[in-house]
This record gives C-alpha cells, sequence and structure tokens, in this order.
C-alpha cells in the first residue's frame, strides 16, 4: 500500500510519540496499574495526558461517590489512567491493541490538545475507515507561555513592554546575547525547547517560531516554511537551544536545581511551557508531581509569563467520547454524565486549584492564575491559528533538519553483567537489548550529528587507559553509521563497572573537543553499581561535572545516563545527571531500553 | 465438488439474507417509540424533552449528517428512512428534498413542517473591537458587510490595539451545521442588501472576494461563540454568529467578566432561526410524533432553552424586546441555501 506522505510523517510522529512514554526519571511510566475494580458498576474508563492524572482521578473519586453516577439504574465507575497524548492517539488510532500492557481500553481520551484527535481521524480516513475521535469540548485550557526568570524577563521590558516570539528569537540570534540588554554576565541567550516530536507544548512552540520567521500570526503554508530567510532564522534560533528534551520538566527541574545553588540565570534564559507549569514552578513544585513527604520550596527567582504580542495557542484538553467499536452506547451514556459533572461550576474551581484555566465560562479565571505567580489573567489577547495538518507535519520535518546539530559520546557499558538475561521470553542478554536499542537509535540522529563510541569495563584494555576503549572516532552519523551499527554489535561483556572514572574521563575528552556551535553531550548507558577499587569517589565526580558546568563561560558538556536493568545504580546516575543539567533515564526494566533510548536521543 | 460449492454458496446466501434482514430489523422502529432525531443546536431541549416524554427515542447529530443520510436513502427505503421526525431549524427538511428531486428520488418529508419556535440571529461581537469599528470602518451599527470587509485586517490599522493581532470572524460549518447556513444567509442577505438574492448573484466576483475574505479571517469552528467565552480574556475570534438561542443563556450564565466583555449584535433587519419539527412521508410512521408537533412538551423545553415561543416566558438571556419578523427575513428558496453551500466551498476549498 502506498501511504500519502503527510500520513507518512504523521505515522513517524506517532510512533516516536508513542516510543517516548515519559520515561526519564522525572516523568515517570505512563501508569495503569492499580486501577480500581468497578465492580458491577459500568465502567468508565478514561485516558489522559499526564499533567490532568491528579485532577481527573480526584473528581473521578467524587463522581464516583456522588448521586450522579448513575445512569438508568446502573452505578457508574470512572477509572483514570494515564497516557501521553502522542502515545493515546497512536493507541487509538491502532484500536488500542494489547489492553494488558496498554491498559484498559478507554471510553473517554482526554490529551492535552484538540489536534490529537484531528490526527487520529486523519490516520483512520487514511486507512479508509469512519472517524472515531468526535470534536470534545474544552474541560480546561492553559495556554502556551514563554517562561522567563523575572530579572531577564524584567530586562527585556516585561511587564510594560509588549514581548513576543520574534523579539524573543532574535535575541537568541544576537551574537552579543545578555550583553546587548546590560547584562553580559548572563552570558549568551538560552533558549531552552523540547522535541515537537514529543510535547504538545514543543508542538505548539515551533508552530510559533515558524510564525515569527514568517513574519505571519495565520495561515501558514508549506510554502512558508521553505523560504530562504525563514530556515535561516530556524536554524538561528536553534543555534541557542540548551538542549531539547522530551519533556518540559526536564528544563524545570534542571533550573529549579541551578536556582537552589544560585545559578539559575546561567542555566536557561527562556523556555516555552504551559501557564500551568509556571505556577508548579514557582510553588516549588518545577515537575507538577509532589511525592509522599516532599515539601515545596519556594525558588530564589521566579518564573514570569511572557504572553507573546503576536498571540499564542492553547492546549484545550477536550474530552473525547470514542466512538471505537468497543464503546457501547450504555457507556457513552455513562460517560457524558462524567462530562457534565466535571463541567460543573464546583468541579471547575477545582480545575483553578491546578492551576488550569476552566473551560466552564460561568466560572471567572481567579488565583492562583494571578501576578504573585507571575501570571497576568487579563492575558493572553490573541491566537495564533492552528496550521492545516499537513503544515504541522512540514514543521515537524523541517524542525529536523533546522535543529541544533549535536556531538554525542555513547558509552556503553560491557562489564560482565550485561551478559545477564534480559529478556527471558525471547533468551536475550543485557547486552544483546542493548545493542539493538543503540543501533535503532541511531536513526533518530540527524546527517551532521557527530556521534562516537566508546565501551568501558575494568581492564577492558591491556594498555592505558585501562577501564575503557574508544571503538569508533567521532564523525557525522551519515558516514559511520555503519560502522558504529557494525561495532556495536559485536560487543561482548567483560568485567567489572569503572563507572566514576570512565564518566570523568569522557567528559573531560568532549569538553576538550567543545564545540560551541553544538549539543555536546556523553550517553552513558550502565547496568551496574561502580565496581572499581581505584575510584570510589563519587562526590568528588559529582563535584568536577558541578563546577565544569555552572558559570556563564562554562563550556557545559550534558551527560544522560541510562540506568540499565534491575541492578544498575539509578540514583548515582541522576546525582551525575543533574550534576551537567541532564536527565537520568530508567531502564530498569530491560525490554524497554528501546523506548528509553529514542527519549534520551530526543535530547538531540 | 460442483454440488459442494453450490451447497456452500446456498448456505452463505442464506446467512447473508439472515444477517441484512436482521440489520434492517434493528434500524425499524422495532420498540414501539417514536423516533426523532434533533440537530445538534437543540441538544439541550431535546434531551429534556427524552426525559420527559416516554416512549420517544431521541437522536442529537449535526443536521449536515443527518441531511447526508436522508439524501443518499434509496425509494426503496422511503416507506421507513429510519426516523419519524425532524427537529430541526429549517430549511433543512426542503434541502433534503429538493437534493432528493435532483436525484429523481421520492420526498422524504411532508410539506409545511409545523414551526415550533424562533430565535434572532445574532453577532456575538466582543464589545471593545465592537467600540472600534463603530467609530471607524462599520461607521455606525457593525453588520455583516462590513465585518466582511475588515477581516483579516489588523487591528491597530483600524484604531484597535496592536495585541489585539488580526480581525477574526467565524461561524459554524455551513454544510453540517444548522446555524452555519442561516448566518452565511444572513451575511449573504446583508451584502446583497436583502433576501430576494438569486444563486447566480452568489456567483458574482465581487460577492465570492468578499466571501473569501470574511472566511479566511477565520476558520469555521465546531461552536466558536463558547470558543470565544471559554478562551476569555483570548480573542480567539471577534466576532461570530449565532441564535440568541445558543449564545443568549450561555452568555447570561457567564462569568461577570465575560459578561462584560461580549454583546448580542442584532443586525437590522433582523434575521431569524425557525425550528420546525419535520415528519416523514412514511406509512410506518408513529403518530406521537405528530402528537409532538401538535402539542405543548416540545415548544416548552425549546423556550427553557433560549428559543421565543408563542405563549411562554422567555428563558435568561433573551431580549424581550426584539421584534421578529414575519418570516425569517431569509431568502424562502431552499435552493438558494445549496447555491449558498457551494459557494462557500468554492471560497474555501
Amino acid at each position: 500500500m502506498t501511504r500519502p506522505r503527510s500520513f507518512a510523517a504523521l505515522s513517524l510522529l506517532l510512533t516516536l510519540t508513542a516510543g517516548a512514554c515519559s520515561v526519564s526519571v522525572e516523568n515517570g511510566d505512563d501508569a495503569s496499574d492499580g486501577l480500581e475494580d468497578p465492580g458491577d458498576c459500568i465502567a468508565v474508563d478514561m485516558a489522559v495526558s499526564p499533567e490532568k492524572l491528579d485532577l481527573l482521578t480526584d473528581l473521578a473519586n467524587t463522581f464516583n461517590d456522588s448521586d450522579e453516577a448513575e445512569v438508568d439504574g446502573d452505578c457508574i465507575f470512572v477509572r483514570v489512567q494515564r497516557k501521553s497524548s502522542g502515545e493515546g492517539a497512536n493507541l487509538v488510532a491502532d484500536d488500542w491493541p494489547d489492553p494488558d500492557v496498554n491498559g484498559p481500553k478507554p471510553v473517554i481520551w482526554s490529551p492535552a490538545s484538540s489536534a490529537w484527535g484531528a490526527v487520529v481521524n486523519q490516520r483512520k480516513a487514511d486507512a479508509g475507515e469512519d472517524p472515531v475521535a468526535p470534536a470534545g469540548k474544552p474541560f480546561m485550557l492553559t495556554p502556551l507561555v514563554i517562561a522567563m526568570p523575572e530579572p531577564m524577563a524584567t530586562a527585556l521590558g516585561y511587564p510594560d513592554t509588549p514581548v513576543g516570539f520574534a523579539d524573543i528569537l532574535r535575541l537568541a540570534n544576537d551574537p552579543a546575547g545578555w550583553g546587548a540588554f546590560g547584562h553580559p554576565e548572563w552570558g549568551p541567550f538560552r533558549l531552552g525547547k523540547t522535541n515537537p516530536n514529543f510535547s504538545t507544548s514543543a508542538l505548539h512552540a515551533t508552530v510559533a517560531q515558524y510564525y515569527a520567521a514568517a513574519g505571519k500570526t495565520t495561515d501558514l503554508t508549506l510554502e512558508d516554511l521553505n523560504r530562504p530567510e525563514v530556515l535561516d532564522f530556524a536554524r538561528g534560533v536553534e543555534s541557542a537551544v540548551v538542549h531539547y528534551g522530551d519533556i518540559t520538566n526536564t528544563f524545570l527541574n534542571n533550573l529549579y536545581r541551578a536556582d537552589a545553588r544560585g545559578t539559575a540565570l546561567t542555566y536557561v534564559s527562556a523556555v516555552a511551557i504551559e501557564e500551568k507549569s509556571i505556577i508548579d514552578y514557582n510553588r516549588g513544585n518545577p515537575d507538577g508531581i509532589l511525592d509522599p513527604g516532599e515539601k515545596p520550596k519556594k525558588p530564589r527567582t521566579p518564573l514570569v509569563a511572557v504572553y507573546p504580542k503576536e498571540g499564542t495557542l492553547f492546549s484545550d484538553n477536550p474530552f473525547i467520547i470514542l466512538d471505537s467499536n468497543w464503546v457501547s452506547a450504555k457507556e457513552k451514556e455513562a460517560a457524558a454524565k462524567f462530562d457534565a459533572f466535571v463541567r460543573e461550576p464546583e468541579n471547575q474551581k477545582r480545575v483553578l486549584e491546578f492551576g488550569f484555566r476552566p473551560g466552564n465560562p460561568s466560572v471567572a479565571i481567579d488565583d492562583p492564575i494571578n501576578k504573585s505567580n507571575g501570571l497576568d489573567p487579563s492575558q493572553p489577547q490573541t491566537t495564533l491559528e492552528v496550521p492545516e495538518p499537513e503544515v504541522l507535519v512540514g514543521l515537524i520535518e523541517k524542525w529536523g533538519e533546522t535543529r541544533k546539530a549535536a556531538r554525542v559520546m555513547l558509552v556503553i557499558d560491557v562489564s560482565g553483567s550485561m551478559g545477564d538475561p534480559g529478556d527471558e521470553s525471547t533468551g536475550e542478554t543485557k547486552l544483546d537489548l542493548a545493542k539493538r536499542a543503540a543501533i535503532n537509535a541511531l536513526d533518530q540522529f540527524k546527517p551532521e550529528d557527530e556521534v562516537g563510541l566508546r565501551i568501558f569495563s575494568t581492564e577492558i584494555s591491556g594498555s592505558e587507559p585501562t577501564d575503557y576503549v574508544d571503538v569508533v572516532d567521532f564523525g557525522p552519523i551519515s558516514s559511520n553509521r555503519e560502522i558504529l551499527a557494525s561495532r556495536i554489535r559485536d560487543l561482548v561483556p567483560t568485567q567489572g563497572t569503572p563507572l566514576y572514572t570512565v564518566t570523568e574521563a569522557s567528559y573531560r575528552d568532549m569538553e576538550a573537543d567543545f564545540d560551541p556551535a553544538r549539543i555536546n553531550a556523553v550517553v552513558i548507558l550502565s547496568d551496574g553499581r561502580n565496581e572499581d577499587d581505584r575510584n570510589r569517589d563519587l562526590d568528588g565526580l559529582i563535584q568536577f561535572l558541578r563546577g565544569q558546568n555552572e558559570g556563564q563561560s562554562s563550556q557545559p558538556v550534558r551527560v544522560f545516563p541510562i540506568a540499565f536493568g534491575g541492578d544498575a545504580d539509578l540514583g548515582t546516575l541522576q546525582r551525575i545527571a543533574e550534576a551537567t543539567n541532564a536527565a537520568a533515564y530508567d531502564a530498569v526494566d530491560p525490554t524497554t531500553i528501546e523506548k528509553v533510548f529514542i527519549a534520551v536521543v530526543s535530547n538531540f | 465438488m460442483k454440488t459442494v460449492g453450490a451447497i456452500v454458496a446456498a448456505v452463505v446466501m442464506v446467512v447473508a439474507a439472515v444477517l441484512i434482514r436482521a440489520d434492517i430489523d434493528d434500524a425499524r422502529n422495532t420498540d414501539g417509540n417514536a423516533r426523532l432525531v434533533c440537530a445538534t443546536e437543540l441538544e439541550e431541549a431535546c434531551s429534556q424533552l427524552d426525559d420527559a416524554v416516554g416512549e420517544l427515542d431521541v437522536t442529537v447529530e449535526a443536521a449536515g449528517e443527518t441531511a447526508e443520510r436522508l439524501v443518499a436513502l434509496p425509494d426503496s427505503e422511503v416507506d421507513d428512512p429510519g426516523i419519524d421526525g425532524w427537529l430541526v431549524p429549517g430549511p433543512w427538511p426542503q434541502i433534503v428534498d429538493i437534493l432528493r428531486g435532483q436525484q429523481q428520488s421520492q420526498p422524504v418529508f411532508e410539506e409545511s413542517p409545523t414551526t415550533l419556535a424562533r430565535s434572532p440571529l445574532v453577532i456575538v461581537m466582543r464589545k471593545d473591537r465592537g467600540r472600534v469599528l463603530e467609530q471607524g470602518p462599520c461607521a455606525g451599527a457593525v453588520a455583516w458587510p462590513c465585518l466582511g470587509d475588515v477581516a483579516g485586517d489588523e487591528w491597530d490599522e483600524l484604531g484597535g490595539e496592536a495585541s489585539w493581532g488580526s480581525v477574526k470572524v467565524a461561524h459554524t460549518d455551513p454544510t453540517t451545521s444548522a446555524t452555519g447556513l442561516l448566518v452565511l444567509a444572513q451575511a449573504a442577505s446583508e451584502f446583497f442588501g436583502g433576501p430576494g438574492y438569486s444563486r447566480a448573484e452568489l456567483q458574482t466576483d465581487e460577492f465570492l472576494a468578499w466571501l473569501e475574505r470574511l472566511e479566511d479571517s477565520g476558520a469555521p469552528a465546531a461552536s466558536p461563540f463558547e470558543e470565544m467565552l471559554s478562551k476569555f480574556p483570548t480573542a480567539v475570534y471577534d466576532a461570530a454568529g449565532a441564535s440568541e438561542a445558543e449564545a443568549g443563556p450561555v452568555l447570561a450564565e457567564a462569568a461577570p467578566d465575560r459578561r462584560d466583555a461580549f454583546t448580542l449584535l442584532y443586525p437590522e433587519p433582523v434575521t431569524t432561526a425557525d425550528v420546525v419539527l419535520a415528519l416523514t412521508t412514511s406509512d410506518d410512521r408513529d403518530e406521537d410524533i405528530a402528537d409532538l408537533a401538535a402539542g405543548g412538551r416540545a415548544r416548552q423545553e425549546l423556550a427553557e432553552t433560549g428559543w421565543r415561543v408563542d405563549g411562554q416566558d422567555l428563558a435568561e438571556g433573551v431580549r424581550k424586546r426584539i421584534q421578529l419578523p414575519a418570516g425569517t427575513g431569509l431568502p424562502t428558496d431552499a435552493g438558494v441555501f445549496i447555491a449558498l453551500q457551494d459557494s462557500w466551498r468554492q471560497v474555501t476549498g
């Protein structure tokens, strides 16, 4: 079957997004475990995007206990599971396969944006099938804003001077950086961006970026995307990017830690995120999730929301009652009851408590959307038009071409334990799984990215350095993809795990050849604890990494560790990541390594 | 071997016939209830009607969906088209039968459906934007011709604020939404100076250019005025066409900041959306549906949800002082509405 190009690209988008499924340590896995038994009630299963899981679980519990949870004498039991918007779209489009793995088939699907419903229906239409995602009413809203540390926004004239995406992006292109605004001590303008293949806010931010580049606020076309000046502008903006990421929480967590050390202003200058995230950050809860016992502490330097003067886009959180063949008429009726329940004014006030704007116009915007949280309830004044689906696909393709190039050292643990079983159902070892995932992930780099391969294990080499070997020298992935794949394929497990030594050495080597035009990073995959009697100085390593990453003149190399298998030292790897303002990734279940590798590479 | 094949084929045909018959029976009125289809705009009233009236099966869907299905209905099924009555703002039942006539098919509906309720067509407008237009390009009252002229212009060029972006005007899709089609007819009537325009005039360059400008400023939305209210203070649209019945009660219930920021404009001359109950020509029609047309319950539910019904109180948000014309004030030939849909498709691609 020949598929239209746009469908192929959308499929790729969906596949990548499904692959991401929020595997960084900071966000946790998609959750469907622990769902309660609905008993004899009509079960209304919901799949919701992660940021509203707590809110909807709370509302579902209230509803289930209320008199309203009834249809024709039968009780209704709403169950909520977390599913990232992209993965949810993929699953709905594929008729929700394998409920044992993916969770129960939902009656209601609530992604972050209605755009995901349109994507699903387009995919169905391309397959000659009826649409399954009718337009759902917004349940709650949050606009995309430019989050900036308050002193930086003030330097730009905030709040009196309107600031737009175009201003921010011009600043990102200015070689004088913050020096142009009298603050050379803040260094260059550093932009935080996530990967539009993965997150709704990133997709919206990329739309806004291209509108600014094209000098438009409506009717962005494919022709616009191909104009040389638009592409030059886009490349300039991308050059200011610190690193990409699968989720904005990575930036906010890193910024929060940097703030605690008094170095927030040299980590990131601006990041496009949802308004709600600023409330969470300023409350001292940067990822919006409070673990048991965690006490929020407000940051020293709060963030403020700059509402782009050109307009912005909304995450509208629709309640989509699916027309899929597994949804019965009675379940639809029950779902409609819950839909009506969450729109009641009393429940829409709960929406506000969680930092969202109510979808019911009878409830006024109120606290905590206020100036003390860095927000302005009288903004934004206008919107940017959501481009046509084919333009959205084109945007993602262009982003892939113009994004900042990377220089990445892949560092793979080949210690003896990597020969342990990884997937008992196939008999593959952990190393087998890691090799396949690493080889597949090579396709996610763009041709200009430079990638090298280092392997490590104690006494792996007869000469100095004895604990690691550079198997493939750095080179553009376009020319060394095959040799990288070949060398990875040949790896065999050997001795112990000199984690600290190889981390520091890799960092130093990357720093020595630092390329300011690229994202410089180390991806280190390890399945165990440091097993090196000659180097047990973790605190020294952390101090070294942190010292190299701070200060406006630093040459920051980001270290993205992957904790692979049940014996991996996740806590230590997290400390290593945090010391370099990066993120650690959790592949404690070895069979998840493919998803994890794709998520890690989304940082580049 | 041939015998075996013939037996298999016969079994397949029998099974298929049984399944097809079962499908037909499913579609027929097997539970004895009257089957009412309601246009989306009437969902709230129909939901209340469903609760209040026993032996009534209510389906709510966009007028365009119902129309598409009924236009495609073979003559052999006109005797049982799957519904007994259609509650919808006119002239959708006439549109269905005109389109069926064009394909030499029998009509589905009886002529002259009963009008149950009415509502003036309005423009939901941001007050601050409206003031700028009144004092500037619209030179007085804001109406559709002026909105079409300024659609897409930057507000700061019209005397407004730069932060408002461009002028964005919206309505629902006139090929699927009953209100969307009526709003478009209202806009065209104002453009031509009255409802007496011909199908040929809808194809003039002047009209098509004006319509294209209007449509380019804001994509058709599922419910533009609700989006305007829910995303306030953001002006997703600056103005949107709607019926008073849809917009008035919602605005009346809105939070004070929104009530203060929006107004309903009633363009002169007033035009109306008239809700009709169209009865099918089927001999098997459940006569409970005719009772619904004659009785007061449907009228009562419509009145409670914002429609104007003689003898019934006005719902909150429905203005007392607006005088409705004797007719709709829109073209009387349903064929003109079909031509309007064609023009709209032409300019929106």
